[in-house]
């Protein structure tokens, strides 16, 4: 009877804590993942679904350079699991927080740095806008699906499965832009604001011309202005793009010397307050952005030539 | 006395800063044609009383009258030249030649722009005359010497042909010759043109046989009246034995 | 070069240049002479302010500039006048407040940072014609009212005191002033921006303190540096392709220097 009793016990005892367990592995708490702008939020939010948390430290349309920190934002970095940033050309200030938190950060993937490491081809250490390259976001798809399942094992499946799924939508993309970019009337790229779509022009093989370099800060010279309005007039260039969450007075202003066409486009990190409400995805301003080139520079497209 | 002769009246005129008292209960009369000089120590209430009369302070009781009218009302600035304490402590990098620091004193009021529409430039020299300057037209003010200044800033309070001069201490930082030459200046706008002259001066010795009246200030008027009366008076003689130096030993 | 000259975006650039060129060169020397020279600083910043609020509201950033701006000039006077403060003081409170509010509504909204950022150095070549018509007619207002009330200026800013004396009505064109500046610094946030407006201001006129003799010689000389300074800025932003904003500022910066110097070998005018 003694005996029955202590078993009894010893399987309560048994009951309790395998429930306790259970309930521990249930309420885990998500994964923390800190990321600096609005691409890279969307991108690792595809992955980590519900057993992650994505915090954007900058939001999105706010400048990203002189970016300052709030006291809110330093508590979020205290619990962060992993850090997703693009690398040093955009954010130089990332050093100093970690000064400032006085202590690293546990796990970080820098874009820029998972790139080179596979000696991604055309990289250039000043221009930040990885992003906009898709063969670059499939990349990285790939990394923080590594990455995550370092962190938390026992979603492995579940971010390799998702991770596949982003991954299979970029490439899709990617081949869309490829085919409906063949066939253009023209190729010259001008965008009247910072060089952000040099990655994308590489890819598409487009001739990129901007107003400014990689800075958005930067003012364009006089020299420039003229040079690409006489480009505009020599090629008989129907179109100017420009950045869709600035004000474009530069296009503006050549469009008045040219009678050229005006076009917005994205670079994903500062989005249109609408877009802000719709809850535009990255990929989705990417197919718009695809959308208003198509149209832009008259391209017809690999499969209207069959 | 005609009314119309009397250029300043101040009547029971009290003023404070910050409620501290620095004048109370003046009562002053100024006719046409008075040569005063307002006498007494540092301190004691005759730049605050000058500027109570130009309209620069307004008093805290009591009336001002210019020319019988009330100041509040009062308009016609150009028949007042006033020259203030520390007027040559001006900004010495400050880029103005002779002409220009005169011919903006003839521009200040329509009333005297009207008078001399058509030969302002003529008015402009004569008044340079009266300090003889006349041939320092173009010179930079700050290319001056201290007691050029000054008369510039005799003929810049001149220009409008005031009827009455207002002058604080205008003679400090001047040399013994240069004063003497300013004060005879004075004395003889007095006698010639009949001008009115109220000035505030520390060393009364200087301008004793230039002036006809006399007021010793200190916070209250102690004294006022006629110049012949003024060194024999008891008063003075007590305001004197207070150690303050007012009588000058050349004379 | 020919086709330079005929570009209508250096045409605007060069009139509308010229227009605030005009305004500055005349507003500096009175502001320098009167030891107010920070005001277009401080009132960039207030104007700076103004941008914010004009893009969290999504309506005319300028104009919302504008009317903040002129408000934040009434409240410098009417704190110096109440507040027995000494200098620019009352400046610095408003500068300071300005700059705060700024940043303040930046971070409640922080969706504008990159729009905000223009109006650091300003766009001079890429201003529409109805700024460059904005500029024509601030230069000439301020050319008309100066030109009006010249002598009882000089007065004041040379001798205040006295001025008031002499019935000069001091306090209206003190107010004038500081008014006209607060128009002349948000057409330069446009143009040059907010950190080189304040230059422009003062350069041209501190320079032309150097060597001028007389007030209406400091006028016309602090003018034409002005004038040098953007013509020659405009081109040489063309010739070294550079912004064209750093490089007016530094050729205005090259002829304080060089009027130093013409001071130094007694070369006067
Ligand atoms: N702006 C001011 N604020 C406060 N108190 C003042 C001010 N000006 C003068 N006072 C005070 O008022 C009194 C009278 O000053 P006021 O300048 O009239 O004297 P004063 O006779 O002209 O002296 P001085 O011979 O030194 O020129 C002094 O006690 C002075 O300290
Ligand atoms: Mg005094």
């Amino acid at each position: 009877m003694k005996k029955n009793k202590v078993l009894f016990f010893a399987l309560l005892l048994f009951l309790f804590l395998a429930s306790s367990q259970l309930a521990r592995t249930e309420q885990q708490p998500k994964l923390k993942i800190i990321t600096t702008i609005y691409p890279l939020t969307e991108l690792v939010q595809n992955i980590t679904g519900d057993r992650g948390e994505v915090f954007q430290l900058i939001p999105t349309g706010a400048e990203v350079h002189n970016f300052q920190l709030r006291p809110s934002d330093v508590a979020q970095l205290r619990q962060a699991d992993l850090l997703v940033a693009v690398g040093p050309a955009l954010e130089p200030w990332l050093p100093k927080i970690e000064t400032a938190l006085g202590r690293k950060i546990k796990q970080k993937i820098y874009f820029f740095d998972e790139l080179k490491k596979v000696g991604f081809p055309g990289l250039v250490e000043q221009d930040p806008h990885l992003w906009l390259d898709l063969k670059a976001d499939d990349l990285l798809v790939k990394a923080v699906v590594n990455q995550l399942a370092e962190l938390d094992p026992k979603g492995r499946l579940y971010y390799s499965e998702r991770g596949q799924k982003l991954r299979a939508k970029i490439s899709n993309l990617d081949r869309e832009f490829q085919e409906q970019l063949a066939n253009c009337r023209s190729n010259i790229f001008i965008v009247a604001g910072h060089q952000a779509f040099g990655y994308l022009a590489r890819r598409y093989h487009l001739q990129l011309v901007s107003l400014v370099g990689a800075n958005p800060e930067s003012r364009p010279g006089l020299k420039k202005i003229q040079e690409i309005i006489e480009l505009i007039k020599k090629e008989q260039v129907k179109a100017i793009f420009y950045e869709s969450s600035v004000t474009p007075y530069y296009a503006r202003a050549i469009a008045q010397e040219t009678g050229i066409e005006l076009y917005p486009l994205s670079t994903g990190v500062h989005l249109r307050p609408e877009e802000i409400k719709n809850k535009i995805g990255f990929l989705q301003l990417m197919k718009q952005n695809l959308e208003t080139l198509k149209k832009a520079l008259g391209c017809s497209g690999r499969k209207d030539r069959q | 006395m005609n009314a119309q002769d009397e250029v300043i009246r101040v009547k029971e005129v009290s003023f404070y800063y910050h409620s501290i008292p620095a004048l109370e209960n003046i009562n002053l009369s100024i006719t046409r044609g008075d040569f005063l000089a307002i006498i007494g120590p540092n301190g004691s209430g005759k730049t605050t009383l000058l500027k109570l009369m130009v309209g620069l302070l307004k008093p805290a009781s009591g009336q001002i009258f210019l020319f019988g009218q009330e100041i509040e009302k009062f308009r016609d600035w150009h028949r007042i030249g006033y020259i203030q304490q520390k007027a040559i402590n001006f900004d010495p990098h400050f880029p103005i030649s002779v002409e220009e620091v005169i011919t903006c004193s003839l521009n200040s009021n329509p009333k005297v722009r009207n008078k001399f529409k058509s030969k302002q430039k003529k008015r402009i020299i004569e008044s340079l005359a009266l300090v003889d300057l006349e041939n320092l037209l173009d010179r930079p003010i700050n290319a001056l010497s201290g007691g050029q200044q000054q008369r510039v800033f005799i003929a810049r309070a001149l220009v409008t042909e005031p009827e009455i001069l207002l002058l604080d201490e205008p003679t400090t930082g001047v040399d013994l010759k240069a004063q003497e030459e300013f004060y005879d200046l004075l004395g003889r706008l007095n006698k010639e043109f009949r001008l009115t002259i109220v000035l505030v001066t520390h060393d009364f010795g200087i301008v004793n046989r230039h002036v006809n009246k006399v007021a010793c200030l200190n916070q209250r008027l102690v004294y006022h009246g006629q110049h012949e009366e003024f060194c024999s008076s008891s008063v003075v003689q007590e305001f004197l034995k207070g150690g303050h130096h007012l009588v000058s030993h050349r004379h | 070069m020919t086709e330079l000259l005929t570009s209508g975006i250096f045409l605007r650039a060069l009139l509308a240049g010229l227009f605030l060129a005009l305004a500055c060169g005349l507003l500096g020397v009175f502001l320098v002479l009167r030891k107010e020279a920070m005001i277009g600083h401080g009132l960039a910043h207030v104007a700076f302010s103004g941008l914010a609020l004009g893009f969290i509201l999504n309506f005319m950033p300028l104009a919302i500039s504008l009317v903040v701006c002129l408000l934040g000039a009434i409240l410098i006077l009417e704190i110096r006048e109440h507040g027995s403060l000494y200098g620019d003081t009352a400046l610095g409170i408003i500068s300071s407040a300005g700059l705060a509010l700024g940043i303040l509504l930046v971070s409640l909204k922080r969706g504008f940072g990159v729009e905000l950022m223009s109006f650091l150095f300003g766009d001079i070549l890429a201003i529409s014609s109805g700024e460059v018509w904005f500029s024509g007619v601030l230069a000439l207002v301020v050319v008309i009212l100066l030109k009006i009330n010249y002598q009882a200026l000089i007065f004041m800013t040379f001798d205040r005191e006295t001025a008031l004396v002499s019935g000069v009505r001091v306090k209206r064109l003190e107010r004038m002033l500081v008014l006209l500046t607060a128009m002349t610094v948000v057409l330069g946030l446009k143009l040059v921006g907010i950190l080189l407006v304040t230059a422009l201001l003062v350069i041209p006129a501190s320079a032309s303190l150097q060597v001028a003799q007389s007030f209406k010689k400091t006028l016309l000389i602090s003018t034409l540096f002005s004038f040098v300074s953007i013509i020659s800025g405009i081109f040489l932003s063309y010739w070294l392709d550079t912004p064209a904003a750093a490089m007016i500022v530094f050729v205005a910066l090259l002829l304080f220097v060089g009027a130093l110097i013409s001071k130094k070998k007694k070369l006067i005018f």
